[in-house]
């Protein structure tokens, strides 16, 4: 009797011990059953290994300035030209991108909104307020490439108009640098901003002249 | 002799126990717990609803009410929030029957009967924290059928940008083309909007001369729309005055330069490119012109902002970058916004497979003489 009660206690730890098993294996089946489920997308692997997808990016470059030339048309300005435009800052803390603003006179207020020049890393902004539309001149010697492209087309000295959601904008390049005027309608009509046709988006755009160097 | 052979049977059965409850409760220095995944084939967000239907080949535009909303329409608002019901794994049986420990009559056996059967069960642990809800979208240019034509080559112009809403969830969708928008017809807070997968709108139709060379044909949208937060949010904010409304944060995606703010735009001027934000708050914003402003600052909060003119509740954003090919342009901001998206949630999304042949795919005829302005 007691040899018998003996080894049935024995086999209940054995059972026990055995169920303790299925208890640990269960949740390592079923992960791996879900890991392997059908249709399955490889991102989801990646979420948990912790992984993000790498995908093809544009790199930036910086341009190369011709500043000699820059210079050059600067000086040749006259002073009756220059005289009563908007002045910046020309030398070596100047932005590194040559100056281009409005050749003639501008208001230096409208409104409450000034005239704001700003330099930046990578070039300059220049903002002016106008009746129906403001302006912003930008400059920049970043290029942005994107991986696998061949040699960059030679910019040309077109003046590249695109309406936009704002109003429109006017690209250019000159000296190796590359220039946006972006035009943004203070108001729309029939739900579009039209406030500035490409004429005289293009005709403001062709008005800038050098107005700062290094 | 009995004795002893009897007490290490009860040791053996006490120490079995025992082990059980070690390996039920893994936190107790057990085996490390493992975090659930969220199911794949239907993550939050996914999968998404077909495209709108528009029925009876009515193109009707919403009636706006006097404030520029969109009213509700009858019949298509539903109550969800948007979101697919998932099964918490977490709230799975952990111990199913059978895999308890064993209750063994020990009161005939002569071991000690003051010995205790089994340990009190422990304090429930900590459910672990959810996963961080991945999301669906369509690949790079799959614009919805009869919306335009896309771009599908894509590069991520902005990498290392982030994303330009700073918690809330959110969908890259037309909103013209989905519930609420002038096309679609129906109602902005629709359920279905902000459970659907990501699709790109760069390049959609639009009515205005606009054009980029990243498209296939003029007349396109020259940024991304992105629907933000839920349908519940959707009715809050629709509820709330247009000025005070500040639910969904917009940031600044680089550090850069307020270069100008309009009627319904903000400009952020960084190195090489310009990011557009349009129908913001214009009466929340939380910066000024000519400001400097760091990645991740905020910048104001999502709204339907339109000088105006009625547009649903989202934000419009666009990239102009100065490209070596092309000089100043718009380029397709989807990867980009898909990738940071990605980075802030720590988790990738999931592309879809292309919609090719699918018979059930809506193809929109845009009426003559429509306008499509935003």
């Amino acid at each position: 009797m007691n040899r018998t009660l003996l080894f049935s206690g024995l086999l209940v730890s054995t059972l026990t011990l055995t169920a303790c098993d299925r208890v640990f294996q269960r949740p390592a089946d079923t992960s791996g059953t879900e890991a392997a489920a059908p249709g399955t997308p490889d991102t989801a692997e990646k979420v948990a290994d912790g992984e993000l997808p790498v995908r093809p990016e544009s790199a930036s470059s910086s341009a190369v300035i011709d500043w000699e030339a820059a210079r050059r048309d600067l000086a040749a300005r006259s002073a009756e030209d220059i005289e009563g435009s908007f002045s910046v800052q020309s030398g070596g803390d100047a932005a590194p991108v040559p100056v281009f603003l409005p050749s003639g006179p501008v208001a230096a207020q409208s409104g409450d909104v000034a005239v704001r020049f700003q330099p930046t890393n990578d070039g300059y902004y220049a903002f002016f307020p106008a009746e129906a539309y403001d302006i912003i001149v930008n400059g920049t010697n970043v290029v942005m490439t994107e991986p696998g492209a061949g040699v960059a087309p030679a910019r040309t000295m077109a003046f590249n108009f695109q309406p936009t959601t704002n109003g429109g904008q006017v690209a250019f390049s000159r000296y190796g640098a590359d220039y946006l005027v972006e035009f943004e309608c203070k108001e729309l009509v029939n739900g579009l901003p039209a406030c500035i046709t490409q004429d005289e988006a293009v005709a403001f755009a062709r008005d800038l002249a050098i107005s700062g160097t290094r | 002799m009995r004795n002893i052979l009897a007490a290490a049977a009860a040791a053996l059965l006490l120490s079995s126990i025992a082990a059980c409850d070690f390996v039920r409760f893994p936190g107790d220095g057990g085996p490390e717990p493992t975090i659930p995944e969220a199911p794949p084939e239907t993550p939050p967000g996914a999968p998404g609803p077909p495209p709108p239907v528009v029925e009876d080949s009515e193109f009707e535009r919403p009636v706006e009410t006097p404030d520029g909303e969109t009213p509700p329409e009858p019949g298509r608002d539903t109550p969800s929030d948007g979101t697919t019901p998932q099964p918490d794994p977490v709230d799975a049986p952990a111990d199913p029957p059978g895999d308890a420990p064993v209750d063994v009559p020990v009161s005939e056996t002569p071991v000690e009967p003051e010995t205790p059967v089994a340990e009190p069960p422990p304090e429930p642990q900590p459910e672990p924290e959810p996963v961080a809800p991945v999301f669906s979208y369509f690949q790079p240019g799959a614009l919805l059928a009869g919306s335009g034509g896309g771009f599908p080559e894509q590069v991520v112009h902005a990498p290392g940008m982030l994303f330009p809403i700073k918690s809330a969830p959110a969908v890259l969708q037309s909103q013209v083309f989905a519930f609420g928008g002038g096309v679609a017809g129906g109602d902005q807070c629709d359920a279905r909007n902000y459970g659907a997968p990501w699709r790109d709108n760069f390049c959609e139709t639009r009515s205005a001369n606009r054009t980029t060379p990243f498209c296939p044909v003029a007349r396109i949208h020259q940024g991304q729309d992105i629907r933000v937060g839920t349908a519940a949010d959707c009715k809050t904010l629709r509820g709330q005055k247009a000025d005070v409304r500040g639910l969904h944060e917009v940031v600044a995606v680089e550090d850069g330069i307020i270069s100008s703010i309009s009627t319904y735009t903000v400009k952020l001027r960084a190195e090489g490119s310009i990011y557009n934000y349009m129908h913001l708050n214009m009466k929340r914003l939380a910066v000024t012109a000519g400001q400097s402003v760091k990645a991740g600052d905020l910048l104001g909060y999502v709204s339907n902002d339109f000088g105006g003119t009625p547009t649903t509740i989202h934000l419009h954003f666009e990239i102009i970058q100065n490209t070596a090919e092309h000089g100043w342009v718009h380029v397709p901001p989807y990867l980009s916004l898909v990738s940071a998206y990605e980075r802030r949630e720590s988790g990738p999304g999931e592309q879809l497979e292309p919609e090719i042949g699918v018979a059930s795919a809506e193809v929109f005829v845009i009426p003559e003489g429509f306008e499509i302005i935003e």
